[in-house]
């Protein structure tokens, strides 16, 4: 009969990598699998051979730093996830013609900063008018869809 | 086998194999290297699960955990850029070991 690690174990286990600065839980997940799939077949090879033994065993084949390594690749892969991401998210407002809004935006900023006295005030008050219209716009745009939307689905019924 | 001559060709053996197999676990892909190189070949945890998730970071491959009774599983699958990066890759490592069997005059056992 093939081994089968008890829940105790694999929560063993789970204690075994926390304690060794594994703070990500998916790469948590996939060493616990990863010994235990080891534990268990060593198990079936050597009959006798207890949990803490095979597990003695399985870790002496990691190299001198353990699970070191893991935690710099899972770090290096998130830093080169999210940088990844920015990078594209910039790049869409570089392209024409979002580009020109944003141009279009700095130099009213930047006017409206030099020729008024109030000119701070003056853009966090556009800021909360344009939102606000925005969104109100939005909103109208959104119902009228749905009504278009209803209007053709019940249109296609009576077909 | 020379651990040097290894790491170099780690991401070809892991791309080839997910796209030989629809999905693999970890410890699933050392063993069948084990296997399939009669013993040759062993590849460490060290080395393969940080290449793993470069890979994965990379998105040449996709991962998803399922349940296995009492743990989860991470299984590994190619992305459509993986399988683009499979055909890439495994063309550069032929080219490789072709001019490589040239230059040291070695014959294919």
């Amino acid at each position: 009969m093939k081994a089968q690690l008890t829940q105790k174990e694999v929560d063993y286990l789970f204690d075994f990598v926390n304690k060794r600065n594994i703070p990500y839980i998916d790469v948590q997940y996939e060493l616990v699998d990863h010994l235990a799939s080891a534990i268990e077949e060593k198990m079936d090879l050597q009959s006798g051979l207890s949990f803490q033994e095979a597990l003695r065993e399985v870790y002496n084949q990691f190299p001198l730093t353990g699970f070191a390594l893991f935690q710099i690749e899972k770090e290096k892969g998130l830093k080169s996830y999210w940088r990844r991401k920015f990078w594209n998210y910039l790049r869409q407002y570089i392209h024409f013609p979002k580009i020109l809004n944003i141009v279009l935006i700095m130099l009213i900023v930047v006017m409206t900063l030099l020729h008024f006295k109030h000119g701070v005030l003056l853009i966090f008050a556009t800021y909360i008018i344009t939102t606000i219209g925005s969104m109100i716009v939005l909103s109208h745009h959104k119902n009228i869809q749905t009504l278009k939307r209803m209007g053709n689905t019940s249109s296609s019924i009576h077909l | 086998m020379n651990s040097n001559l290894l790491r170099g060709s780690l991401e070809t053996i892991i791309i080839k194999m997910l796209s030989d197999h629809n999905e693999m676990y970890g410890y699933e892909m050392t063993k069948m290297v084990k296997e399939q190189s009669e013993g040759h070949v062993n590849i460490t945890e060290g080395a393969l699960y940080p290449k793993l998730h470069k890979l994965e970071a990379d998105g040449i491959i996709v991962s998803e955990s399922r349940s296995i009774g009492n743990r989860y599983r991470k299984y590994y699958s190619l992305t459509e850029k993986g399988q683009q990066e499979k055909v890439r890759i495994m063309d550069e490592m032929s080219h490789y070991l072709n001019s490589m069997l040239n230059l040291l005059q070695i014959k294919p056992t």
